[in-house]
């Protein structure tokens, strides 16, 4: 097995293209991006880029399926070469009084009082919030530092955890293209159309000066050793990334404090560091009827789903590019990163979750798994 | 038993922008409004009592507050979600045939599992005995328990379909044409006045839901622009708008007034329907007679999208301690939203949706100001008695974006939304955001306390009518980035922008702007560091962008 | 992985307006800027368009579509061509300068990134190291620079300390070799690296805006209102960015590139009044 962790730059911004078309129709004239590209994005990245080096004849079905074994795990999400994920769903910050001071709890599940109710599904209980809130959460806290992050999966009350760093997405860079009229030399108004580029630098000199480089880091598994390192086109509009291996050490390991509170835990929570597909949708294809069951890469423990903070589904279908065939593939619809799930432990030592199954996939089927879908974080409550 | 029922539906931002056109966008506002409605009547019918909305004739879109009396909350809960799928299930029955009788066929299957899965109803309730606010309080959090959980099911999709280009995460459910290696939507759908659908337009169920709703009239972004001038045009030169309005009725309403005001859009028309080929000189004819009759050149190819929201309702709604003070709050709501569709319909804008504290209009560029003041003022008025203390909130962010006509709808209402959430910032304002196609956005935000009338604004918009020097506000611009550079103090900065005004007033010009000098030099006094030069350099561009346009006798 | 790679450095002759696209409305057309910097940049897109036609003749149209694609408008992924280009990003902007009329004013960050940017590519950078030192209003100038006199330099309305330096020097060779080999000196004794900061300020300030006019028609009198501010790059501005050959081309590249000559191109609109003219440097 070759193992590599490698860094992917963006060389100038990218369009990851969020399944809209592009065309020439008044009201369809933009391109827009995702805010960070789907895991397939990344596999099929690191893939195409791996079968080049290697010579790989595209049209040759066999050939394929040899570039198809690699497994690609990621994207993660670094921000001047520290980690950063998506906030998880658990979590409410908001901004309070003239100081804008950051406030910050916990949902977590909780019985409701006899003659309430909701219409959750049958088993789940209610995500409520710790402390009392004023008003609507705050926006521009949709990314957590690894730092605040793993603070928060040890931390069972959420009461221990410091306050997130307010960090939005990537920046949206907007580009108005003309399409000359050949005759005239002149614009024509109608044909003026917006692509959107994601942006993974930012600099800010006004005030408090910022410096932000941006990359996504992804762990390469393959049977034969490929060569990770160049220039390749990401994304839409032939757009450039640089691939750099890097130390294996930059991957996440989980640190020893949350896989001592793993230990022995009966409350555990999965965090989704990468959208996730399930058969179930929103639910984990590996839980049955009554909501118990084993996560892939840990099928020694049995839990049971007590809650779940999901925010509305995204969906991916991309293109399928062989040769003869080439069309939309089937859409699927993802649980998004940053989801949390609450289970008890039924049976089973939970610490293993820390080592085998850290930012595994928790995904039901092979492919999804090799493609980097919901790769997972371990946390207690 | 006694119980406080709170449901929300959705999804609804999200539904109502995924539009192409202005008539898909009001169709799912319209729909989403009659599935609340629908879901209101239901629980009167079992014996509950509305409290939001007030009455199931006047639904919100998103939210509906009962009291009611039965022995299994979860059960009637399950029914009316039953009842509201039925329901849109009865509506897509309705397209389906006349998709049918259009010769368009769907593949049923694939639909009916779009619109089973399309509802999102998140649903709590609480025994409700004494203490009203604590019961809503607590109604409301367990919903907002409830909605951290979005659960979904994998929808059905089939490799090689194509997605719909409105939201591409739903399969295309109209069975199409082969055409070459790729898909097209049949002939007839393209053809049929009532579908208008274009070749690529690959729709799921759920925008078909919208397209075959019979929204008629819902004027497009074009005529929104045009109507900058239209209006004015009417009382000068009745004869040349009768003469466009007579090209739109021989089309049979394929086109309307808008296309024909702007040379491009008239060609690609006129390319398409033969009528309007014929006619093409006196259309051509009209519309110049038209343009000159408002004092312009070339019809101005913007228009604004207003929304607004009220600022701080849960609170307000938190202090109406009694069903019936909420119900009450919820009347006042459905009042004002009358008042409010009328105020936008008079200046010659179309009301997509007014629910009290929320409005989506579009407007021409020239009304939009003043509607904007006249909406605020309405919601100010109707929720006064409301309003107990000075913190309680009641007042009502405005965003308006003014962007091009042929700018992608979706991403018009997305700038809209972002001027909103501009004003939502200090509450109780505007926020204004001038969206030139390839310029940079400028976005300023105007407080109502400070200016209900916006006359900080209507100064600079008669001073740059009257002669004011277009230069004005870059020389100011530059001014801003000097001082940041050198830390000039307040006095000097305000000296210098009156020395820069004084010369930019125009020679022949001066007579004409006597009448806003002293409130011209009023505003410069307001001037007290480099973002305040900035901010007024960047509304005075604005300005000046919008004393292009023809002025509105009112 | 270099024979793959080409820089490509554009020294603009006249103002270069290479904006967003706006043509028919009367508005003010800024320049496009790099979200991430705020700077000047020349779309790839833009650049592959020009170069596609100023390449284009009747007998190279097989090497134009494989190189740039069929058609450059076209969003079909099939038929783009195996040229990949990047932004084109400031290199040096022209500032006013007391002393030696101008200077050609660049950054740390401008050359950290260019560094960053060779090495991912595996193109062997011009110069390794970027120097410290050039940190708020002080500015790192070469030996005998024109442009500071007793350790001062003073740009547009800036007072800048000045000091020697010599990977300064280095730089400025590096660079003279590339883009002014007939007469270096006239561009390293005007090369200055000043702040990140400063050369913020800089490009928001030092760029050329003119006012325009639209006439009538028929007439050729100014129309009401038709008087617009444009804003341009300044000429003897450099910028940098590279040319890439796509992984799906196997074949020797070296014929590619042999036709890859260009050397004057008119960038952004406006050519009627001279603007856009650019040098290009293929590297």
């Amino acid at each position: 097995m070759n193992e590599q962790v490698v860094r992917i730059r963006a060389i100038d911004p990218l369009l990851f293209r969020d399944g809209r078309p592009f065309g020439a129709d008044i009201g369809s004239l933009l391109a827009q991006t995702l805010p960070l590209p789907y895991p397939s994005t990344l596999a099929g990245f690191v893939r195409t880029f791996a079968g080049n080096r290697w010579g790989v004849d595209w049209a040759d079905e066999a050939s394929v399926q040899r570039v198809l074994n690699i497994h690609v795990r990621g994207p993660l999400l670094m921000r001047n070469d520290k980690h950063v994920f998506r906030a998880p769903a658990d979590a409410v910050v908001w901004e309070q009084g003239e100081k804008k001071q950051v406030g910050l709890t916990s949902l977590r599940p909780q019985p409701v009082q006899p003659g309430e109710g909701s219409n959750l599904p049958p088993g789940i209980l209610p995500l409520l919030p710790q402390k009392y809130i004023e008003g609507k959460p705050s926006e521009g806290y949709d990314l957590w530092t690894w730092d605040t992050l793993s603070q928060w999966l040890a931390d069972p009350t959420g009461d221990a955890t410091s306050s997130p760093e307010k960090i939005g997405w990537l920046e949206v860079e907007e580009r108005v293209h003309v399409a000359i009229e050949d005759d005239k030399g002149t614009s024509k108004e109608e044909l003026l159309f917006t692509v959107q580029f994601l942006s993974f630098e930012r600099y800010r000199w006004e005030g408090q000066a910022q410096r932000e480089q941006w990359a996504l880091l992804v762990r390469v598994t393959a049977d034969e050793p490929v060569s990770l390192q160049g220039v390749g086109l990401l994304g839409g509009e032939k757009r450039l990334a640089a691939v750099e291996a890097v130390d294996n050490s930059r991957w996440l390991g989980c640190p020893p404090e949350l896989g001592q509170a793993l230990r022995g835990a009966s409350r555990i929570r999965l965090f989704l560091a990468t959208p996730a597909i399930f058969s179930g949708g929103w639910k984990p294809g590996w839980l049955d009827a009554n909501l118990t069951g084993s996560p892939p890469f840990a099928p020694n423990l049995k839990l049971q789903l007590v809650s779940a903070a999901v925010r509305r589904h995204e969906a991916v279908s991309g293109w399928d590019y062989r040769e003869d065939h080439r069309c939309p593939k089937a859409v699927r619809w993802l649980a998004p990163a940053g989801s949390v799930y609450f289970f008890q432990v039924l049976e089973g030592e939970p610490e293993l979750l820390a080592t085998e199954a850290w930012l595994q996939s928790v995904c039901d089927d092979l492919q999804d798994q090799r493609d980097g879908y919901g790769l997972a974080l371990w946390g207690i409550w | 038993m006694t119980y406080l029922l709170s449901i929300s539906i959705g999804p609804v931002q999200e539904f109502i922008a995924a539009a192409r056109r202005t008539a898909d966008l009001r169709a799912g506002s319209q729909l989403l409004q009659q599935l609340a409605g629908h879901i209101a009547a239901q629980i009167t019918q079992q014996g509950g009592t509305l409290i939001f909305p007030a009455s199931a004739d006047v639904p919100g879109p998103n939210k509906v507050v009962a009291q009611i009396d039965t022995d299994q909350p979860s059960e009637m809960v399950s029914m009316l979600k039953e009842s509201a799928t039925e329901w849109l299930w009865q509506q897509w029955q309705r397209v389906r045939e006349r998709l049918k009788a259009e010769g368009v066929l769907v593949n049923d299957q694939l639909a009916q599992e779009q619109i089973a899965a399309f509802l999102e109803f998140y649903a709590a309730w609480v025994p409700l005995h004494g203490d009203y606010s604590a019961a809503r309080q607590r109604v409301e959090l367990l919903l907002a328990g409830r909605k951290v959980l979005r659960d979904f099911a994998q929808p059905s999709s089939v490799h090689g379909n194509p997605k719909s280009p409105l939201d591409p995460s739903r399969d295309c459910v109209i069975i199409l044409n082969r055409k070459g290696s790729w898909y097209q939507v049949p002939d007839n759908a393209q053809q049929s006045p009532s579908l208008r659908f274009k070749k690529t337009e690959f729709l799921d169920a759920i925008s078909l839901l919208k397209r075959g709703q019979e929204a008629r009239d819902v004027p497009s972004t074009s005529l929104l622009a045009a109507r900058s001038v239209l209006p004015i045009a009417e009382k000068r030169v009745p004869d040349a708008v009768e003469t466009l309005r007579a090209a739109v009725r021989d089309t049979h309403g394929l086109v309307d007034m808008g296309d024909l005001m702007f040379p491009a859009r008239l060609q690609e028309e006129a390319s398409a329907h033969p009528v309007l080929q014929q006619q093409r000189e006196q259309i051509e004819e009209a519309r110049r007679k038209i343009l000159r009759s408002a004092g312009v050149s070339e019809c101005p190819p913007y228009y604004a999208v207003l929304v607004a929201d009220g600022d701080r309702m849960g609170r307000l709604i938190g202090m109406q301690n009694t069903v019936d003070k909420h119900r009450a709050l919820s009347q006042a709501m459905a009042g004002v939203a009358r008042q409010m569709s009328e105020a936008i319909q008079q200046r010659d804008g179309y009301c997509v949706y007014a629910g009290g504290d929320d409005v989506l209009a579009l407007l021409p560029v020239n009304r939009a100001l003043e509607c904007a003041v006249q909406l605020a003022h309405l919601f100010r008025k109707a929720i006064s008695f409301f309003v107990t203390s000075e913190d309680a909130g009641g007042t009502l962010s405005v965003g308006v974006a003014i962007a091009h006509h042929l700018e992608s709808l979706q991403r018009t209402l997305q700038w809209a939304r972002e001027a909103e959430k501009l004003a939502k910032r200090q509450r109780n304002a505007l926020g204004l955001a001038l969206h030139l196609r390839g310029g940079a956005p400028l976005e300023v935000a105007t407080s109502w306390q400070k200016d209900p009338y916006l006359e900080s604004w209507m100064v600079w918009i008669s001073a740059f009518r009257q002669g004011l020097s277009h230069g004005f506000p870059y020389e100011l611009l530059h001014l801003a980035r000097e001082a940041e550079g050198c830390h000039l103090n307040a006095e000097t900065l305000r000296g210098e922008a009156r020395r820069i005004l004084n010369r930019k007033q125009g020679r022949e010009a001066k007579g004409g702007m006597e009448p806003f000098r002293q409130q011209m030099e009023a505003e410069l006094e307001k001037i007290h560091n480099v973002h305040d030069l900035e901010a007024l350099a960047h509304r005075l561009i604005i300005a000046r962008f919008l004393s292009r346009y023809p002025e509105v006798d009112v | 992985m270099s024979d793959r790679v080409k820089a490509i450095y554009l020294h603009a002759l006249t103002p270069v307006h290479s904006g967003t696209g706006q043509a028919v409305a009367v508005v003010d057309l800024p320049i496009a800027r790099e979200k991430a910097t705020g700077w000047p940049i020349i779309p790839a897109s833009s650049l592959k368009g020009v170069l596609r036609d100023a390449l284009s003749n009747d007998n190279n149209k097989g090497w134009i579509d494989l190189a740039f694609g069929k058609d450059v408008r076209s969003e079909e992924q099939g038929e783009a061509g195996v040229f990949c280009f990047t932004d084109q990003r400031i290199l040096c902007l022209p500032v006013r300068s007391y002393f030696g009329t101008f200077a050609y004013a660049t950054c740390p960050l401008v050359l950290q990134r260019l560094v960053r940017d060779m090495r991912a590519f595996g193109v062997q950078p011009l110069f390794d190291a970027v120097p410290a030192g050039a940190e708020g209003m002080n500015a790192l100038v070469t030996k005998g620079s024109t442009l500071a006199k007793g350790g001062k330099l003073y740009l547009e309305d800036l007072d800048l300390s000045a000091k020697e330096d010599e990977q300064t020097q280095k730089i400025a060779n590096a660079l003279a070799g590339k883009l002014f080999t007939e007469n270096p000196r006239s561009f390293t004794e005007r090369f200055v690296i000043v702040s990140d900061e400063v050369f913020n300020f800089l490009c928001e300030t030092a760029m050329e805006v003119a006012a325009r006019i639209r006439l009538k028609d028929e007439t050729k009198t100014v129309e009401t209102g038709a008087l617009w501010y444009e804003e341009a790059v300044p000429a003897e501005s450099l910028f940098s960015g590279a040319v890439l050959i796509a992984d799906h081309y196997r074949r020797e590249p070296t014929d590619l590139w042999n036709k890859f000559q260009p050397s004057l191109i008119q960038l952004g609109g406006n050519s009627t009044v001279g603007r856009g003219l650019c040098r290009v440097v293929i590297a």
